[in-house]
């Protein structure tokens, strides 16, 4: 288990974002251009092999400091250090390197993959802009389908055949062809059905422990979260109200916002006199 | 089919389906059977969830209910009665004049299900205007109702916005406005809070809940997630592979599920849940993929994934057995 | 700036860019309006250099183009060599025929083309929709040149409308109502030519976007509210497929105008498509240039139009989201 989030353990972490804020500008006619301060300040760490977890409702600003973080966007002050290098000012070109120690996987991945590319062209793109040789190209696209569970058989069916669940598999499978230290799910497993939630999340974690990967987990769910997170930010409003280990956000939250998410997060939960009361 | 009336706190029967069987002929793929014989029972007054995972043909069993299946689904045999008439020899102009006023369909994803060039105001007030005689003026008095019982504290603004100027949550709101607007009997809700983060999802139920009680509307409750349904349902029918293999009082599905099937479902629901999963660990899955219709195979469909399969389940279908009142559930393992 | 802003500046930069252009090809291109001059033997060289000298032909291109630019600002595009007038009169003298004969055959494919492709929408999939279908794709195919052509010769052959300019011969002794339907004679043949290839256009486009919106997510759960078919195409269907309808309003204007400069050469029609292929043959310069200004300035206000309706009819463009919620 890691220590409580604030303290900076520099040797063991791998990502250690600080004083990160970023602000967009919304284009209005009526009322001109309103700034929206998506993330304010934000403060945290992830170990090396460690899963923190950054949970919110809906516009906290919690994707918009995952894609800072997976270098698909700038952040406007700050410092994203990831494997002792601040790459939040880096430039295009400098960033390049860093693309393949950090993955990010998205919400849908149906989107996410062009559905006219095989399976093995999905795999296989990240290692034909670093220039490998084609055998050694389908040998590491054989490897990554069987890791992630799916069969090799199945590489050169196209993206589009694939049920939901197998193409979240294969964007994870895609995500890994670089050898990622750090992987950011934005809501990866949001739309899937239960038992795929629950395959891809067992997935994750055997992976997880299989290559010390860590993960930035993005989530609104904090049931899911909670079996699969050492630690926990809470963001409201663009800010990390509350962090700590998962056990003590779920049993002593602070913030109201926590409380508010973990309140919601039990009412789901299954209570006899409930239904009861309501069928009366 | 149910035949058990016993308990004593339902209503009389308001929609009943009798061995549906519906299937989709995609223009370039074989046909694919969405409904394999599914019968149920709704109660006036009573909130039924179905529980399922996507391609389990949940959806296609409420489009059926309210005779709006796309162009290519057809439905080959089977009864649908509401109020004692069957729906499927209905005229199309009497169908229309019963959609949304006794039976209303809360859609999936309300980004998609509003017009997005009319204010949301006009659109709940065009469902009154398709069923009932009131004046301009009457119908807009009734829409800032609608929009205050739906817990909008300006109805007058929120009459006037568009659908992209509201959230996730507020156009859900609006869609359920329309749904209730002229007091349908019963309401189909599919997945009514997929689209919704888990705080929104909550209001949502709350909403339906208090919908529930004010006006004793039955409803029937779509979703790929048990602990929704718990919350509020009175029975859960679980479908799987176009039939309903497990169906049960809320209660006892929850605690006692008996095919394989649902207790693997309620096994990672509950491994989800924060009281049960403080811990970092492994789910509980079902392994394997989720049903492909399009794959013909005899026997029980369950069985590729089921960890109790015998050497009947492949072979032949698994009988509907009663093991106590109220519960149907098609498994071998209760055919005795 | 707000969206009409942006777009009244990028209107502007537009008109900049095409007499840029125009400016640049017809310079490029080989001649000039003084070489049958040069080969008669009664006119001096020095005669031609200093004519060439008076309309300021000797100067640099770029020269040239400021000069005209400056001028053009104020109202004045030149001065044309053939004709001995400066452009702008006799331009818009012309324009204004050609005016007449657009507007009349947009209004004429709009009024069909509308109502028909959204019928056709309705009734998708029937046998009706289908030989609509049909005949358009072959209207699509044949070149606009091929119909006038062909209605042309039905017409001499059989006399059944006038032929010929714009008016006939003893148009000044008529009343003011025969004069109308004097014109209005002349004027069927080449309006019916335009209409005919414009609405087959916009009937296609108008009848893709209903049955694109007839598709759409909202009218599924609008029929499961019970909402009438009917009321559902005029009132919920409609409004959202006219955006792309709307869109097309530039488009087809832009057509009309290009295939009308045809049509006029070929029917005789005194508007602006004959004036500009005379300049072009005799390289009269500033002619060709007002000319196609002129006719690029018709395509940029028509597309000035339909941004206009555009944000009358669609609350996001009014709101500025980017694309649908």
């Amino acid at each position: 288990m890691t220590s409580d989030l604030p303290t900076s353990q520099q040797s063991n972490s791998l990502l250690r974002v600080r004083k990160l804020s970023k602000s967009y500008v919304r284009g209005n006619l009526l009322r001109g251009r309103v700034p929206v301060e998506a993330a304010k300040d934000v403060h945290f760490e992830v170990d090396c092999a460690h899963t923190l977890a950054i949970i919110g409702a809906s516009g906290s600003g919690k994707s918009t400091v995952a894609r800072c973080i997976a270098g698909l966007e700038r952040p406007d002050v700050g410092e994203v250090w990831i494997d002792g290098t601040d790459i939040a000012q880096l430039s295009f070109r400098e960033l390049r390197p860093f693309r393949s120690v950090v993955q990010m996987i998205f919400q849908d991945a149906a989107t996410s993959m062009n559905p006219r590319f095989s399976a093995a062209e999905v795999i296989e793109e990240p290692l034909l802009i670093q220039g490998q040789h084609r055998e050694e190209r389908r040998h590491i696209a054989e490897t990554l389908m069987k890791k992630v569970g799916l069969s090799a058989d199945w590489l050169d069916r196209s993206a589009a055949e694939f049920s939901g669940g197998q193409r979240q598999r294969l964007a994870i499978a895609r995500a890994l062809t670089l050898g990622p230290k750090l992987l950011v799910l934005d809501e990866a497993w949001c739309g899937l059905d239960l038992s795929m939630q629950a395959q891809i999340a067992n997935l994750l974690l055997d992976l997880q422990t299989e290559h010390s990967l860590s993960y930035l987990l993005i989530s609104h769910d904090l049931a899911l979260v909670a079996r699969m997170a050492d630690t926990v930010a809470v963001m409201s409003h663009g800010q990390i109200v509350e962090s700590g280990s998962t056990q003590q956000i779920i049993s002593g939250p602070q913030h109201t916002e926590t409380k508010k998410l973990l309140n919601s997060a039990k009412a789901a939960e299954y209570k006899p006199q409930l239904s009861k009361g309501a069928s009366a | 089919m149910l035949e058990e009336h016993s308990s004593g706190d339902a209503g009389d029967t308001l929609l009943e389906i009798r061995e549906l069987r519906v299937t989709y002929s995609p223009a370039k793929a074989k046909p694919v059977r969405a409904l394999d014989g599914v019968s149920l029972e709704v109660r006036s007054g009573e909130v039924i969830g179905i529980l399922g995972e996507s391609g389990c043909g949940k959806s296609t069993l409420a489009n059926s209910a309210l005779q709006s299946l796309p162009s290519n689904a057809k439905i080959e045999s089977g009864e649908i009665l509401f109020k004692n008439r069957d729906l499927l020899y209905l005229r199309e102009r009497e169908l229309t004049s019963m959609r949304g006023r006794e039976i209303s369909l809360i859609p999936q994803d309300p980004a998609l299900a509003l017009n997005p060039v009319m204010t949301v105001g006009a659109q709940i007030s065009e469902v009154l205007r398709a069923h009932l005689p009131l004046k301009a003026g009457q119908r807009k008095e009734r829409v800032h109702q609608l929009l205050q019982e739906m817990g909008f504290e300006r109805p007058a603004e929120i009459y006037r916005a568009y659908p992209h100027q509201l959230s996730g949550g507020q156009r859900q709101r609006i869609v359920i406005a329309q749904a209730i607007s002229c007091g349908p009997a019963l309401i189909f809700a599919d997945e009514p809070t997929s689209k919704l983060d888990a705080l929104l999802q909550m209001e949502v139920v709350e909403l339906l809940c208090a919908i529930r009680v004010r006006h004793g509307t039955a409803m029937v409750v779509i979703s790929h997630d048990p602990m929704l349904l718990a919350g509020f349902a009175d029975r859960i029918a679980v479908m799987y592979a176009g039939r309903i293999v497990e169906i049960g009082k809320c209660a006892e599905m929850m605690e006692r599920p008996m095919h394989p099937y649902t207790q693997a479902l309620m096994r990672i629901a509950k491994a989800s849940s924060i009281a049960e999963g403080d811990r970092k660990g492994r789910f509980p899955t079902i392994e394997g993929e989720v049903f492909d219709p399009a794959m013909l195979r005899t026997g029980c469909s369950f069985e590729p994934r089921c960890q109790e399969r015998m050497e009947a389940c492949l072979h032949n279908d698994p009988p509907k057995r009663a093991p106590e009142a109220e519960r149907l559930v098609s498994c071998f393992q209760y055919d005795k | 700036m707000n969206y009409l802003g942006r777009r009244l500046v990028r209107a502007i930069l537009l008109l900049v860019g095409v007499s840029a252009l125009c400016f640049a090809f017809t310079e490029m291109a080989p001649g000039s309006f003084f070489d049958e001059m040069r080969l008669n033997p009664q006119i001096s060289p020095a005669t031609i250099t200093s004519l060439e000298e008076h309309y300021g032909l000797n100067q640099p291109l770029f020269v040239r183009y400021e000069r005209w630019m400056q001028a053009a600002a104020h109202g004045d595009f030149g001065y044309s060599i053939a004709y001995n007038t400066p452009v702008a009169p006799l331009l818009w003298s012309r324009a204004k025929n050609t005016l007449l004969l657009t507007i009349v055959a947009m209004l004429l494919a709009w009024l069909i083309s509308v109502p028909l492709g959204v019928w056709a929408a309705a009734q998708h999939g029937r046998m009706l929709d289908k030989m609509t279908g049909v005949t358009s794709s072959l209207f699509l195919a044949v070149p606009e040149v091929v119909f006038a052509v062909a209605l042309l010769a039905i017409v001499v052959r059989w006399r059944i409308l006038p032929f010929g300019g714009m008016k006939s011969a003893d148009f000044d002794g008529l009343s003011t109502w025969a004069r109308f339907w004097d014109v209005a004679g002349h004027m069927l043949l080449p309006v019916l030519i335009l209409a005919l290839a414009d609405g087959t256009i916009i009937f296609r486009h108008v009848r893709a976007s209903v049955l694109e919106a007839l598709e759409a997510p909202f009218v599924r759960a609008s029929r499961s509210f019970g909402i009438s078919r009917t009321r559902l195409l005029f009132r919920h269907v409609l409004p959202v497929a006219a955006g792309p309808a709307i869109s097309l309003f530039g488009f087809s204007l832009a057509g009309l105008i290009s295939g009308s400069l045809l049509v006029e050469v070929v029917c005789g029609w005194p508007g602006l498509g004959p004036l500009i292929l005379d300049a072009t043959l005799s390289r009269d310069f500033y002619l060709v240039i007002g000319g196609l200004i002129f006719s690029a300035l018709f395509m940029i206000v028509g597309n000035l139009i339909a941004d206009i309706m555009l944000v009358v009819a669609d609350p996001r463009i009014r709101a500025g989201v980017p694309d649908a919620p």
